[in-house]
């Protein structure tokens, strides 16, 4: 016997919602209704795209959305601006036709209503949110030479990966900044953010999670390179401190949901492209990230235990953020100047672990970890 | 051609030792006294990954398998040392067995 | 491949590679790190003073024997002048606690400390296994964890001791870090990560010496040194070990061994940042304080996953990030439930931390510290006692 829908009591509930009987309609009605939250004024958003199911499913919602208002008079104009970045380090930054760039361009096609452009990874180089003299860059090669060198010297495929994600991070808002855009929103759902947050806890930067996951206003800062090269060694001077708003517009919306709204639209989802089928299996536990770790976790438990997932996100956004006056030169966050001091009292210097030695004051406890160990 | 075949009949003998609370899936015995092909089926030595795989097919008896192995590998938690050595320091299941080596499995995750 | 030296001394073999930091040590200069580390931690953190009369909570397992020779050790070694002696507890299991009590009374003699071992039936009027005769296996750890807490306290009571010390390692601490996110328990977030619980006037401290190190070196410390340990499984402990935070913990240290140490350390910066820091629900609920349990799965009391969705499905959705947002233009508002932050942060001073249970109050049956006005062993033996009548209970 057919469930009827929980929620409008229409007889087919064809999905299970938080292990509630939803129906087709309602399900579609649940997702734009919470997708409805904050909307700061005037309305120019960047959005993240990775090609995976919860970005795509955010560009399909921005672009219905679009359309919407541009159908409505009066409405201020809606425009958001889609981009992907492009990680791929195989070929040089300027390259065309790229598998992302034949990606993006089916997108459009699909998605008429926003505007989707494809920005190299190698453009992180010239972002001035991070200070460049605090991590190991190289100094020679071109911009992609330079990067690729970088993530080899690193010691860790979770170093790799953790640097990645903040380079991605920086880089959209960066787009956003520089382009005078009003907020950045990321596809993350419930399942990410609750990843992202136990993650962000096993990498040390459990004072970070609460900046890190929540909507509203984030703190950049900024940093100015040494105009004489003779400066070169020498950290960048501290500059201006701006305000932006960061959002996770699918921050209520389980991971599997996100895959169901895309099933009851089958030319969106024969966009995204298939789930490499090796991460599913372990080839050697040294061989993945941290983050890739959580995700794993986090797929076993989502599907009985949904409370749990939403519960490590609401939890973690109860914490306090606390501001101090100096900001993490790689990850952009505000240090914790008393945590250090304390763990240095507790654990005792180590002054042969170079790595926490190292930046001191100028990278947080998690960032050294990850250039370092 | 005889004395490829004798190469490839070669055994070693090892001691296995289980402790931590890993003996329970080892017929609750600590101390293993094993003989071991000195070369696996294809010509390459035997590793410390070719003694985890004979241990799962040929000497637990107990069916819970994944209280020792998981997804293929040592289930992390186990400690093991080789000639009292982290295994860390030794290649892990890389390391090639030589004859009169002492591998002990230590499990992390019984007991307080 | 050739022998590795030992980056310590240089002269002999490396046999261990530390996971906090990758340094690779001979087997002399590993005991001697891990002992000074341990020396560092109780004397950055204050935890004793000279004189002090001090009971180790001992199970016979790796991490209380470990703490006990450490102690011993160091006692001798940095002239503490402390009076140690030997609690254990007999939870009343057949067969699973006979072989672990021979091991610390065997303890007794190797460390030439006074033991001191109290029962369940003596504290509750039950035994574990009349326990589970009334409520089955479901759920037992709760009790055994609930009722081994106030154990070590109220044992700890009879010898006049103050100061009860458990063998909590790294793993354990990161691992209720990451548990008390799931289950969203944000004030024993704070407390589970502090060094020392309790302490005010009446109560009795406790503290966890071997907070910063890890299982690994415990166990290899207790290899090395000899000792002479017991481990096995509780027979009522369910073995599912799959998605628990254990084995949660145990991938992330393969991964990156410094993870147990960074989750430790992201805890405590967690605890810094929750708003009612210190003012959250008794300790009785901390977990198990000794590690008694030889369960993976129930290392601290109540991290079954299906009983946490269960209790968090009976929360008023209201709370829920699932609530059917409705837009309110303002871009400030994150999530419905963010108004329960303070308006005054409370900073944490390492003074303050210790002294954090003292607005708590008493419970109305047993007098132990509780923030229900009956804590939860006396909740549990009510419940017990409505099952099975006809057993009275003493204390």
């Amino acid at each position: 016997m057919a469930a009827s829908c929980s929620r409008c009591k229409a007889p087919d509930a064809k999905f299970e919602l938080r292990n509630v009987a939803t129906c087709e309609r309602r399900f579609t009605v649940l997702q734009r209704e919470t997708r409805a939250s904050p909307k700061p004024e005037p309305r120019r958003y960047v959005a993240g795209l990775s090609f995976g199911p919860s970005s795509t499913a955010l560009t399909q919602i921005l672009d219905k959305t679009a359309r919407y208002q541009a159908s409505r008079k009066g409405s201020s104009p809606f425009e958001p601006l889609v981009v992907h970045i492009d990680t791929d380090l195989s070929h040089p930054a300027d390259a065309l036709d790229t598998p992302a760039q034949k990606l993006l361009a089916r997108y459009r096609e699909k998605f008429p209503n926003v505007s989707l452009e494809c920005v190299h990874l190698s453009r992180v180089l010239s972002v001035r949110t991070i200070d460049w003299t605090t991590i190991p860059i190289p100094a020679d090669g071109s911009d992609v030479e330079r990067l690729q060198q970088f993530f080899s010297s690193l010691p860790s495929v979770t170093s790799r990966a953790d640097s990645l994600r903040l380079f991605i991070r920086h880089l959209l808002l960066h787009v956003a900044m520089e382009r005078s855009y009003s907020a950045l929103l990321f596809g993350h759902s419930t399942t990410a953010l609750a990843s992202l947050t136990l993650s962000e806890v096993a990498n040390g930067r459990g004072f970070a999670v609460p900046w890190q996951i929540s909507d509203g206003l984030f703190a950049v800062c900024t940093y100015h390179r040494a105009a004489d090269p003779a400066g070169a060694g020498e950290s960048s001077q501290e500059g201006s401190k701006i305000q932006f708003p960061i959002y996770y517009p699918l921050r209520e919306i389980l991971k599997n949901e996100i895959v169901t709204y895309l099933s009851t639209m089958p030319s969106v989802q024969d966009l995204i492209p298939p789930v490499d089928k090796t991460s599913s299996s372990v080839v050697s536990h040294k061989d993945q990230s941290i983050e890739e770790v959580m995700a794993r976790y986090f797929d076993g438990v989502e599907g009985p235990y949904a409370g749990i997932v939403t519960n490590v996100v609401r939890t973690a956004g109860k914490l306090d953020r606390l501001e101090t006056s100096q900001y993490c030169r790689l990850c952009g966050i505000t240090l914790d100047d008393e945590g250090d001091s304390t763990w240095a009292g507790e654990l005792g210097d180590d002054p042969a672990d170079g790595s926490l030695t190292l930046n001191k004051g100028k990278l947080c406890y998690g960032c050294k970890r990850s250039m370092g160990g | 051609m005889a004395s490829n075949t004798a190469e490839a009949m070669a055994q070693m003998s090892l001691v296995v030792e289980f402790s931590g609370g890993l003996e329970m899936l080892f017929s609750d015995i600590r101390r293993h006294a094993l003989t071991l092909p000195a070369k696996d089926k294809d010509g390459s030595p035997s590793t410390i990954a070719y003694l985890i795989h004979h241990l799962c097919e040929h000497v637990m008896k107990d069916t819970r398998r994944e209280l020792f192995v998981l997804d293929g590998h040592l289930r992390p938690g186990i400690l093991v040392l080789i000639n009292d050595a982290d295994w860390e320091l030794e290649g892990e299941e890389e390391y090639e067995l030589k004859s009169g080596d002492n591998i002990l499995f230590v499990s992390t995750l019984h007991g307080g | 491949m050739p022998p590795i030296t030992c980056v310590r001394c240089q002269a002999n073999k490396a046999v261990v590679k530390r996971p906090k930091n990758h340094h690779k040590l001979c087997r002399d200069c590993f005991i001697a790190v891990f002992e000074d580390e341990v020396h560092h931690t109780i004397v950055s953190s204050k935890l004793f003073y000279p004189g002090e009369k001090v009971a180790i909570g001992a199970s016979g397992g790796k991490d209380s024997t470990v703490l006990a020779s450490v102690l011993k050790t160091l006692n001798e070694r940095h002239n503490y002048k402390l009076d140690l002696v030997l609690l254990s507890i007999d939870e009343g299991i057949k067969g699973y606690r006979d072989d672990s009590l021979e091991t610390v009374k065997r303890n007794a003699l190797q460390y030439d400390m006074p033991l001191k071992i109290v029962g369940y039936d003596e504290l509750y009027g039950w035994t574990m296994d009349q326990v589970v005769e009334t409520i089955g296996k479901k759920g037992n750890c709760t009790y055994c964890g609930v009722f081994r807490r106030q154990a070590l306290d109220r044992g700890a009571k009879t010898l006049e001791i103050k100061h009860v010390v458990t063998g909590h390692n790294a793993d354990d601490v990161a691992e209720t870090v990451l548990m008390n996110l799931l289950r969203g328990d944000l004030p024993r977030l704070s407390r589970s990560t502090s060094i020392v619980t309790g302490g005010s006037l009446n109560d009795v401290k406790r503290s966890k010496p071997l907070k910063y190190a890890y299982e690994k070196e415990i166990v290899l410390y207790a290899h090395h040194k000899k000792l002479d340990y017991f481990s096995t499984e509780c027979i009522y402990s369910p073995e599912a070990f799959r998605g628990t935070a254990r084995s949660l913990i145990k991938n992330l240290e393969k991964v990156r061994p410094s993870a147990i140490l960074d989750i430790v350390r992201s805890g405590e910066d967690m605890a810094r940042l929750t708003p009612d820091k210190g003012q959250g629900a008794c300790a009785c609920d901390e977990g198990e304080g000794m590690g008694g349990c030889g369960s993976a799965d129930a290392k601290s009391s109540g991290n079954d996953l299906a009983q946490m969705e269960a209790s968090l499905k009976k929360q008023p959705a209201v709370n829920g990030l699932e609530t059917e947002i409705t837009s309110n233009g303002a871009p400030e508002v994150i999530d419905s439930d963010d108004v329960v932050k303070l308006p005054v942060r409370q900073r944490r001073t390492k003074e303050s931390g210790p002294v954090q249970l003292q607005t708590l109050g008493k419970c109305v049956k047993c007098g132990y510290m509780s923030s229900q006005a009956m804590c939860q062993a006396c909740t549990l033996l009510e419940g017990l006692n409505k099952n099975r009548p006809e057993i009275s209970i003493e204390g």
